[in-house]
């Protein structure tokens, strides 16, 4: 079981009001009952009506119950009895019923999700992928065009600093069920007049989405990796059942950085896992309505161990993660900036959509030329920081000191997400 | 592939390669250019992230931080950054608690504290004590952040600086060395425009004393209304200034006391309409005719201790003879700018006590001079009475005694609230001592449910910020 602190506890928090309500209700006054055998923990938090609210916590992933009328995942009880539970000031009890019962319920429906399903029916699912990749093809090709007659006109054209040129396209994509292009178009609209060398940036992009309609137009000739590649960009979802026999990877995997941010209403989170034994990396994508939690609730820092089933791909980094068992905190990779380039490259090589890298930089330290701040590593070699880096944040946490920082490369500018010092995994 | 690719490439797309057929296109005929531009742009542009090298910039070092004495409050940083991020109302009392206790803020929160300061002129020494040391290296590191630092470099300042900074670095003098700071003054006097004239001579309040009678003296000519009203103000704080006896004189001839059969008596008259240095002064005085206010005025010119020596009456007892007198208020007023002017503790203090019954509008000018200790025994009165001057409990920043506290909960929970009743929950939440959350959350009627959340939501936070800071400090 993982040491909780109660700044990990509040990264669970859906929103910065919950949090703040959790706050407020971490005080064993507010609580008719508390009490916890080490697996889950529970209290009857006093509410406005007659009844205590009945809340409980599976200490192992941690997965939360209250029987209180909130929408919000987990609810300020659920965060207010777990910051009880990291500060130790909830002691051991005998299990009552009521989370007795919820533990057989979930033993029950974890055994129900690990039987095998019945296999849907193969001719009708095959005929749906079929239609689905006829919308494609015709969606790409017209993608194709447009590129073509957007390069023609040549990027400085009026129209294309017009917001509604580039909506109006994306959703065609979204209409041809390509989500990943249209996600794409659209950043590409925001970079147009967006600074210094931002045609360069929209060529950029405009070209590896052509790189994507021409790889789909010639799809059955491609190796099966990058089939997976070509799709997995254009954001084809993949199925659980196509992720049944693969074999998975067991491993300690630390939870190193997460990067959070907000699409069309939800809150998608990309978090970077790295394997002790491995030494691999992975991405688990996390997507969830405002002001709900991440399902599985992933705390930067916390160390589980657990099967992942990584997604096919040239290259592959995104997976899911099996069932899990928390441990104790460890410390980071160690990398310098040398070895990330050298992996960066060949992972290009065998996919060249990637968007992020993970990056573990040992003793890093921050520096500063005329123009912009670098991160340096043991090795003097830097890398550039990506413009929105809260760098005075960094340097106040290190207080200018070597400290391991983790984030994302996208062969551009680095991206910093965890720091790592004084023996603690900060959030940035 | 070369740079120089890349640069054509983009140079084609920003152009249109529909208006400048690109030269690499005559490599491959018979397809069009603009797929020949997008499929090469899509091979360089991969081949340039796979292929980037590191670059060597110059790097300014940074200094390392210097060692920080004080503690670091860990164990405060999640309350901290709660209250940076919603709860600004509560911070202030954070940082005192953590000043007092000698402790200092997480580096986390540096950054955010540090932009307060930007913001919050008045704060900025409190959140610079907060930061400690690590803090203020980092200020000096931001060019933004700097002007927290900034030291007075006095002599620069007074000779090449704006009006606010040749205050500042005169206000600095005088307070270590006011005679140096009046000299400075005196040689520059002659070239000030008007407007330096009047700001720095009030430099002088700091420190005042007879040795610097003779330049306010020379002022009490100057053609500028606002320096004399300055120089007027200020030598009627020096005793056996030409100023001070003439407002005795005039001050003692409009009010005195007399005996008569019933008792001793408060005589006032207006003074005459002939012209003095008092005529300058602008304090208001609402309600009052111009000979009415230039009385008020003088009275204001003579300190309440020589109001009691004259009159063998304190404040209070002055306050309450003027009865219904047709002047009352005249004069009630002239004590206030008194007590004000000459910064008397015990006179703000029974003008207090005095109003608790009728709150007067120098209240916030009065409130400053009166010491906590001085006024709980008044302000419990006040709470336990049932005028509506209520709400002036609001103007104690400083969280409440618990007696005052106590009092408070008595009152505003009864269903006979009064006055209190127009006090915002979270208001009083703000000021409560955290103690009393026990008794209050007992005694809390159910139909106040408002009430109970906001209370819910403030007083356990500040109990467990004050706690955890004064826990974590004795540690």
């Amino acid at each position: 079981m993982a040491d909780w602190t109660p700044d990990q506890v509040l990264a669970l928090a859906p929103d910065a009001a919950s949090a703040q309500a959790g706050r407020g209700i971490a005080n064993p006054s507010k609580w008719a009952s508390l009490g916890s055998d080490g697996v889950f923990a529970w209290g009857e938090a006093k509410g406005s009506g007659a009844n205590p609210y009945q809340t409980a916590i599976d200490l192992s992933e941690p997965a939360f119950k209250c029987s209180c009328p909130s929408r919000k995942f987990p609810c300020k009880h659920g965060l207010g009895l777990f910051l009880l539970f990291s500060q130790d000031t909830v002691s051991p009890a005998t299990r009552p019923i009521w989370v007795e019962e919820w533990s057989q319920k979930r033993v029950a429906r974890s055994e129900n999700s690990a039987k095998p399903k019945e296999p849907s029916d193969p001719v009708a699912q095959e005929k749906r992928a079929a239609k689905r990749d006829d919308r494609i093809a015709e969606g790409l090709r017209d993608c194709s065009m447009w590129l073509k007659d957007t390069v023609r006109q040549g990027l400085s054209h009026a129209t294309l600093a017009q917001p509604k040129h580039w909506e109006s396209f994306a959703a065609r994509m979204a209409d041809a069920q390509a989500p990943g292009i249209r996600r794409r178009l659209l950043e590409m609209g925001r970079l147009v007049n967006s600074g210094s060398g931002w045609a360069e940036r929209v060529l950029e992009e405009a070209a590896e989405i052509y790189l994507v309609t021409e790889a789909f137009s010639r799809l059955d000739a491609l190796p099966e990796p990058v089939r997976a590649d070509v799709r997995a960009v254009i954001g084809v979802p993949v199925r659980k059942e196509d992720l049944q026999g693969l074999q998975p990877v067991n491993d300690f995997w630390l939870v190193a950085a997460q990067r959070i941010w907000e699409e069309d209403r939800i809150s998608i989170q990309r978090t970077w896992l790295y394997g002790f034994g491995t030494k691999k990396w992975a991405m688990v994508l996390s997507i969830a309505a405002q002001g709900q939690g991440f399902d599985p609730p992933l705390v930067t820092g916390t160390v589980f161990n657990s099967d992942l089933v990584f997604h096919p791909g040239g290259w592959p980094l995104r997976a899911a993660p099996q069932e899990r068992i928390d441990s104790p905190s460890a410390l980071p990779p160690e990398g310098t900036v040398t070895q990330m380039l050298d992996q960066f490259s060949l992972a290009l090589a065998a996919n060249p959509w990637i968007e992020a890298f993970p990056v573990s930089i040992h003793e890093a330290t921050l520096g500063q030329d005329e123009q912009r701040w670098f991160v340096v590593d043991s090795e003097g070699v830097s890398l550039p920081l990506d413009s929105s880096t809260p760098v005075w944040d960094l340097l106040a946490i290190t207080g200018g000191n070597p400290a391991s920082l983790l984030g994302e490369w996208d062969g551009r500018v680095f991206r910093p997400l965890t720091v790592m010092c004084d023996r603690r995994y900060r959030r940035i | 592939m070369t740079p120089d690719l890349w640069k054509q490439l983009a140079a084609s797309a920003l152009i249109g390669a529909g208006r400048q057929t690109p030269t690499f296109a005559e490599d491959a005929p018979g397809i069009d250019p603009e797929s020949q531009l997008l499929g090469l742009a899509a091979m360089t542009s991969v081949s340039r992230r796979a292929g980037w090298l590191p670059i060597s910039p110059q790097l300014t070092p940074i200094s390392p931080p210097p060692e920080e004495p004080l503690p670091v409050i860990w164990a405060a940083e999640v309350h901290l950054h709660h209250l940076l991020a919603g709860y600004k109302s509560l911070l202030m009392e954070w940082l005192t608690e953590a000043v007092r206790c000698h402790v200092v803020a997480p580096p986390s929160s540096h950054s955010a504290l540090l932009e307060l300061a930007l913001a919050k002129k008045e704060s900025r020494d409190l959140i610079l004590a907060a930061v400690g040391a690590k803090g203020r290296w980092l200020a000096g590191l931001n060019p933004r952040w700097n002007e927290l630092l900034t030291e007075i470099d006095r002599e620069e300042d007074w000779d090449s600086g704006g009006l606010h900074r040749r205050t500042q670095s005169l206000f600095s003098l005088r307070k270590s060395d006011p005679d140096s700071a009046r000299k400075l003054l005196e040689q520059s006097w002659p070239e000030e425009p008007s407007l330096e004239r009047a700001t720095f001579l009030a430099v002088l309040e700091t420190g005042l004393s007879e040795l610097d009678k003779a330049l306010l003296e020379r002022a009490l000519t100057d053609k500028s209304i606002a320096v004399k009203r300055t120089a007027v103000r200020l030598l009627c704080q020096i005793p056996g200034s030409s100023i001070s006896q003439q407002a005795h004189e005039l001050a003692f001839s409009s009010v005195s006391l007399y005996r008569s059969i019933t008792g001793t008596k408060i005589e006032i008259q207006l003074t005459s309409e002939e012209p003095t240095p008092f005529d300058n002064l602008d304090d208001a005085v609402p309600g009052a005719g111009v000979r009415a206010a230039k009385l008020a005025r003088i009275i204001g010119c003579v300190s309440p201790a020589d109001w009691q020596q004259e009159t063998g009456r304190s404040m209070g007892e002055l306050h309450q003879m003027v009865g219904r007198h047709e002047f009352a208020d005249v004069v009630r007023r002239g004590l206030e700018l008194s007590a004000i002017r000459f910064k008397d503790r015990s006179a703000a203090e029974a003008l207090f006590r005095i109003w608790v019954d009728k709150p007067q509008p120098a209240l916030p000018e009065v409130l400053p001079l009166v010491s906590e200790k001085g006024v709980d025994e008044a302000r419990i009165r006040l709470i336990q009475s049932k005028d509506r001057a209520a709400p002036m409990l609001l103007h104690w920043s400083q969280p409440w005694s618990a007696g005052a506290s106590q009092a408070f909960l008595a009152r505003f929970l009864s269903p006979d609230q009064g006055p209190l009743g127009q006090i915002e929950p979270s208001e009083a939440a703000r000021r409560l001592n955290p103690d009393s959350i026990p008794s209050a959350l007992e005694s809390i009627p159910s139909e106040m449910e408002r009430t109970l959340k906001s209370w819910l939501e403030i007083l356990p936070m500040r109990h467990d910020m004050i706690q955890t800071i004064r826990r974590n400090a004795n540690r």
